[in-house]
């Protein structure tokens, strides 16, 4: 397409510089430069600012607060993602963890597995329940099958260690004002030492921008920087993270 | 497709979203040069992309679905906090720079100052072409826009900021708040 009197809008330049031009019109341009003074000009102004643009954002500042946390959360998040894989009705089975695979429906619902131990009895077992829900179903399986597991391994003098951490809608399971659970964890938490809850301060942080108020949790519940940094660092020290 | 095909697609394409990280960090520190906002969109962008790869129907857009994410983020960061700053208390981050390279750094923050002086629109566009390299049809999809829309706000941010950048250059001394003088004061959201 020839633009007549080399009378190019600023649009065409950009995307000439763009690569965004077909090969004909492009070579049109090319041409015309060639005995324009003038377009040539206006074509080094653009390419200059385009240069010197992407010069600007080479090497950008690291996030100043929480910097380490972040690197680590970076650094992780090939791993998580390589290894986060399966989706609900997909999950074969569950490496002989019997005690889960019963009538319990906790595999069934969770959301996504990472096995990152070998199973062998001698181990200690660490466990990241995730819980983004508070569905009254999905929580009662939750702690219902959380209560069997750490009761199976006490009865068999096996090592477990299990986190339940709660970010989202989850976040009602750990909240003094909404969860109906709270008798309930809190004899878990006296009979199971072994057992943890832990709340995500990004999501209390949420939660108190909505409603205004500080929020009041469960006591004993244990609160991490975010849900995400958590389940990195679980998922770097060999958890076995299950989202629920 | 069989289940094994699938699980190995997905894990490829979590794979490429963990990997975009630092381009999606450099993006929303384009957009809004504020270190530690950035990383939260980025980590956020990242986090939601992860639980929503099933959603992605062709593999090949995953960039441009990837940086929509983030430009939703960046969206719903506005809705939540609407408070605004000064533009001059925005406070651009470098450490140490060697003498050598000072009129270099001075050149960077110049560059930094004059994008976060663009429309939002415009700085968008700008950095998603420049800085990541998607072409207009990319930008077009990720920002909700036609790709005329795309190409003028394209025009008239080079256009602003060679008039901003390149008269500093020959003037080899720009003080961006005096740029605007006589205007009233630029606020831009937080």
């Amino acid at each position: 397409m020839r633009h007549e009197d080399f009378n190019y809008s600023d649009e065409i330049l950009n995307a000439y510089l763009d690569d965004e031009l077909a090969s004909e019109e492009r070579k049109q341009l090319i041409e015309d430069m060639r005995v324009d003074n003038g377009l040539r000009q206006r074509v080094c102004r653009l390419e200059q600012v385009r240069n010197i643009v992407s010069m600007a954002y080479q090497d950008i500042p690291e996030p100043r607060h929480g910097q380490h946390i972040i690197k680590r959360r970076f650094a992780s998040y090939s791993n998580l993602a390589a290894s986060i894989l399966v989706v609900v009705g997909i999950i074969g089975g569950w490496f002989g963890h019997a005690y889960l695979q019963k009538d319990t429906g906790l595999v069934e619902m969770a959301e996504s597995v990472q096995l990152n131990t070998p199973v062998d009895e001698a181990r200690l077992w660490k466990v990241l329940l995730h819980v983004t829900s508070d569905d009254p179903y999905r929580l009662n399986v939750l702690l219902d099958e959380t209560e069997r597991v750490l009761r199976e391994y006490r009865t068999k003098q096996q090592k477990v260690s299990i986190q339940i951490l709660a970010n989202g809608k989850g976040l009602n399971l750990l909240r003094n004002d909404t969860s109906p659970y709270g008798q309930r964890i809190a004899e878990l938490q006296s009979n199971y030492d072994n057992l943890v809850f832990t709340a995500c301060a990004k999501a209390m942080a949420r939660v108190k921008q909505k409603t205004g108020k500080d929020v009041q949790l469960l006591p004993d519940t244990q609160v991490a920087p975010s849900a995400l940094s958590e389940v990195l660092n679980r998922q770097k020290e060999g958890w076995t993270y299950i989202k629920i | 497709m069989n289940l094994f095909e699938k699980i190995c697609l997905h894990r490829a394409l979590k794979q490429r979203i963990a990997d975009n990280h630092k381009r999606l960090y450099r993006t929303a520190y384009s957009w809004g040069h504020d270190p530690d906002l950035a990383a939260d969109l980025a980590q956020e962008a990242i986090a939601k992309a992860l639980t929503r790869v099933s959603q992605l129907r062709e593999a090949k857009k995953l960039d441009s679905w990837l940086f929509g994410i983030l430009i939703n983020c960046w969206r719903d960061h506005f809705r939540k906090q609407r408070d605004t700053v000064d533009i001059d208390d925005v406070e651009l981050q470098h450490d140490d720079t060697p003498e050598k390279l000072k009129q270099t750094q001075d050149m960077v923050d110049s560059v930094r100052r004059s994008i976060t002086r663009l429309p939002e629109g415009q700085r968008q566009v700008v950095t998603l072409v420049n800085l990541e390299g998607f072409s207009y049809a990319e930008v077009a999809e990720i920002l909700e826009i036609p790709v005329g829309t795309v190409m003028s706000r394209l025009s008239r941010a080079r256009s602003t900021l060679a008039d901003y950048l390149l008269t500093y250059k020959t003037n080899q001394d720009v003080n961006p708040g005096k740029i605007e003088s006589g205007r009233p004061k630029l606020r831009r959201i937080k």
